[in-house]
């Protein structure tokens, strides 16, 4: 987990809907539904954070820039 | 360093384009299999960079003195200068996304290797900062929400605790060109 597969957009973007998350599951909703609102915020701040996210890894997808040009035979 | 310029192996042309930024040294030989194998890789990730990051060719029986001062011991062997300082190194043969993560290396002189984690870059203090703080206020606003203030609490300590790391690394002597 040591390099970054996220644009800065998406960073931004997943840090900011993260801490909404976690806002609104922890102290608006309660209970097990904002418990796990609260996980999921958790898990895109952390990504967020990280600038790496294994569901990109496992695809083999980045949105970060450069489109993979076809490797020659 | 001394640039040997670039070789290519048969059927397998290497750019060598020479540009500002940082360099890539790929270490190879004739007689090795997983040279070959990586020779088009290298090229196509290479022209990928172009011309941001330089791409030399040593082989290593044509300029073993080269690969005794980068300390290659084995082929391949890839290093990657910003500077004229290494920051990060692979041995062996490495697929696509190592050999571009490798690159972004030479172009950001970011250090990396297999396994490292990578120092704290501006972008990720400033967002570590202000999700630390937004969550802080967030739970301070919520009544003292614990879950919210231990969430921005860690948030600021990562934060914080890369700088520091990053400042120890940057003062580290670092010194490709000595005589080993």
């Amino acid at each position: 987990m040591s390099y970054v597969n996220e644009a800065g957009w998406d960073r931004i973007a997943r840090v900011v809907i993260g801490v909404a998350l976690l806002v609104i599951g922890f102290s608006a909703v309660g209970g097990v539904g904002g418990v796990i609102l609260g996980l999921v915020g958790l898990i895109l701040l952390v990504t967020g954070l990280v600038g790496y996210c294994p569901i990109y890894g496992l695809l083999h997808v980045r949105t970060n820039g450069r489109r993979r040009t076809p490797t020659a035979a | 360093m001394t640039d040997t310029g670039s070789r290519a192996l048969p059927d397998h042309p290497i750019r060598g384009d020479a540009a500002g930024g940082g360099e890539v040294l790929a270490f190879v030989a004739p007689w090795c299999g997983p040279c070959r194998r990586l020779a088009p890789v290298l090229g196509t990730v290479a022209a990928r960079h172009h011309p941001t990051v330089r791409l030399v060719t040593v082989p290593v029986d044509r300029d073993p003195a080269l690969a005794a001062e980068h300390g290659v011991s084995a082929t391949p062997t890839i290093v990657v200068l910003r500077d004229g300082r290494e920051v990060a190194r692979a041995v062996g043969g490495v697929g696509e996304d190592e050999l571009d993560r490798l690159f972004d290396a030479a172009s950001s002189g970011a250090a990396t290797s297999a396994g490292a984690r990578r120092a704290g870059t501006r972008t990720d203090v400033t967002l570590r900062l202000g999700a630390g703080a937004s969550l802080l206020a967030a739970g301070l606003l919520a009544g003292g929400q614990p879950v919210l203030l231990l969430a921005g609490t860690c948030a600021l300590a990562w934060a914080a605790a890369p700088c520091r790391a990053w400042r120890r690394a940057g003062a580290a002597p670092s010194a490709p060109e000595s005589t080993r």
